[in-house]
C-alpha cells in the first residue's frame, strides 16, 4: 500500500523506497517545474488512558507537519477510560524526516502517558525480522514462504527452525537455499526442548511466528524472547485445544470448522486472539476433507494475522483480548 | 417424501458384518418425489416402502405426505428467556413450521399481560408453569404433559432433563445452545465468548442426551464480532442466531432432512 512518487532525479535518494512509479508524461514537466512533494506512507498507533483531546493532538501533529490523514480509526470501550487509534497518513519525507516524526510523536506520548505509541513508514522502515517455527506439517510454512515471496508479507526472514528433518530435496530445503535463509533443524524429545539454541537462534527477531510448531514453549523461553509470538490453531478456539483438533472436530460432529491465529502465552492455546475463520463442514466430509479444509482456513487466518500484525493493526485489550482494526 | 436406509448384505452372508464394514456399508437416501394421491393412496405409500424396507433391512423407513399427514405434535419448553420461543411461535403462526403447538411449559412465571401469554391464549396453547428447585425438576408432571407428542423443543430452556426423563419420554428432543459446541458449555457462553475474547460467536441447535450440550449436532452458524462489540451486542447477536438456528433445525426436522449418523453426528440433507 505504498503511495510513492518520486519525481526528480537530481533529489537524493531516501534508502529504502521499495517501490516507485513514474507517471511517464508528467516527467519531462517534473524534471523542469517545482515539483510535487515526494509522499511516502505512515501509520501511527496509539494505547493510552482516555481523555479529551487526544485525536486533536494528533491530527495536529500530522498536519503541522504537512501530512495528509487519510483515515482514522478510535476505539474508546465504554467504561474502560482507555484509548484506542490508528492514523494512516502520507507524509513528505523531506518536510517531515523520518527521525523527527519519532519525536513528535514521542513528546505525544508523554502527554497522554501511552501505554503504546509506535509509528512504522513501511518504505523508508527496516522490514521485520522474523523467524518461523515449524514441524513437520508444510502447508503454513510453504504458503508464508509464497506470500513473503510474493511480496505480501512485509516480513524479513532470518531463519526457519523445525524440530524436523527435511532433506535437501523437498520443496521447502531448495526455496529457502534460493533465498539464502537458514534452515535449522532442533531436534526435540522430551527431555529436551532445544529452547536455549532456538533463544540463540532467534535473538534479534522482532517477533516469532509458529507455523504449525507442536513443540509447546515454556514460561521461560516466554519470558527470555519476551516479544510477540503469532501462533495457528487447527481449530476454533476454545474449542478442541491441543493435538489433532481435526480429529476431534470429526467425532464431535460439527458442522462448522475454523483456525484461529493468537499470541502464545503460557497456557496452551489461550492467548489473545487475532484472528478467526470458519468453514462449513456436512455428513458428506470425511476426517480427510476436515483436514484440508483446515489446513486451508490455517493458511489463510495465518496468513492474515501477520498481515493485520505488520500492518500495526492488531494491539492488546483488556487482559485476553484484542482489538483489530 | 421418502427417508431409507439400508445395510448392505457382505459377501459373509451367514456372519454378521464387523463393525468398520456395517459403517461402511451403510446408505442413506433421501427422495422427494409428487404423486397423484388418487393413483397412489396415502396408505398404500405405507405398504409399499414397508416392502422395501423389509427386503433390505432397513433402520429406517418413513415416508411423510406434508398436505395429508397430521402436523408434528411438538411440546415447547422454555425459562426466562423469551426471544427463541417468541420466534418459534411467529414463524409457527406464519405457517412455517408445519407444528401443532401441544403446550408450552415453562420454570418461569409469565403474567397473563405479556406478549407470550395473550399470543398463547389467542391461539388456544395451554402455557403450564411448572417452577423447579434444586431437588425437584418437575420431571414426572412435564412428561404427562408431553405424552403423545412427537418431540419436544427446548427453546432456552435452562433445566437439564435427566436420563431417567430422556429414557421415559423416548422420542427426539431439539435444544438450542447459545454457543458454537463444543465451546463454552453451561451457562452464559456470551459472556464466556466475550471474556474469551474471539472473534466469532454462534450458536449450535442439538439433540438432546444424558450429556449436558453434547448430543449430535444438528445445526450452528456464527457471526463476526470484534472490539467493538460489548457484552451487550454480544448477547444480542447471538439472540439473533439461537432463534434462527432453532428455527432451520427445527424445519430440516420436520422436512425428514435429519438423520442419526455413526454415534454422535447427524446427517443433514
Amino acid at each position: 500500500m505504498n503511495i510513492l512518487r518520486r519525481v526528480s532525479s537530481n533529489f537524493p535518494r531516501v534508502l529504502g523506497f521499495a517501490r516507485r512509479t513514474f507517471n511517464s508524461s508528467r516527467f519531462l514537466a517534473d524534471f523542469v517545474d517545482s515539483s510535487p512533494p515526494a509522499t511516502a506512507l505512515g501509520v501511527h498507533v496509539f494505547h493510552c488512558p482516555d481523555e479529551v483531546g487526544i485525536v486533536a493532538k494528533l491530527s495536529e501533529c500530522i498536519a503541522s507537519r504537512g501530512g495528509n490523514i487519510l483515515s482514522v480509526d478510535v476505539f474508546v470501550p465504554e467504561n474502560k477510560n482507555v484509548f484506542y487509534s490508528r492514523s494512516e497518513f502520507v507524509f513528505d519525507p523531506i518536510r517531515w524526516p523520518r527521525a523527527e516524526i519519532d519525536e513528535d510523536f514521542f513528546k505525544i506520548s508523554k502527554l497522554f502517558n501511552a501505554m503504546r505509541s509506535v509509528v512504522r513508514v513501511p518504505d523508508l522502515d527496516p522490514k521485520y525480522k522474523v523467524a518461523v517455527l515449524a514441524s513437520k506439517q508444510d502447508h503454513c510454512l510453504v504458503d508464508l514462504l509464497h506470500e513473503w515471496q510474493d511480496g505480501k508479507l512485509p516480513l524479513d526472514i532470518t531463519c526457519v527452525i523445525s524440530n524436523h528433518n527435511r532433506g535437501p530435496d523437498t520443496h521447502v530445503i531448495r526455496f529457502l537455499e534460493r533465498h539464502g535463509i537458514p534452515y535449522h533443524c532442533l531436534q526435540t524429545n522430551r527431555g529436551n526442548k532445544r529452547e536455549g539454541e532456538i533463544l540463540d537462534l532467534v535473538h534479534g527477531t522482532d517477533f516469532l511466528v509458529l507455523a504449525r510448531y507442536m513443540q509447546i514453549l515454556s514460561q521461560n523461553f516466554l519470558e527470555s524472547y519476551g516479544k510477540d509470538i503469532i501462533n495457528i490453531h487447527h481449530g476454533l478456539l476454545p474449542s478442541f485445544k491441543g493435538g489433532n483438533p481435526s480429529k476431534q472436530a470429526f467425532d464431535a460432529g460439527v458442522k462448522l470448522i475454523g483456525a484461529t491465529s493468537h499470541f502464545v502465552t503460557e497456557e496452551l492455546d489461550a492467548g489473545p486472539i487475532i484472528e478467526q475463520m470458519v468453514e462449513r463442514v456436512s455428513h458428506r466430509d470425511n476426517l480427510q476433507s476436515f483436514v484440508l479444509k483446515s489446513e486451508n482456513l490455517e493458511k489463510q487466518c495465518l496468513a492474515r494475522a501477520i498481515k493485520s500484525y505488520c500492518e500495526l493493526r492488531v494491539l492488546p485489550y483488556q487482559e485476553n483480548k484484542t482489538v483489530v482494526f
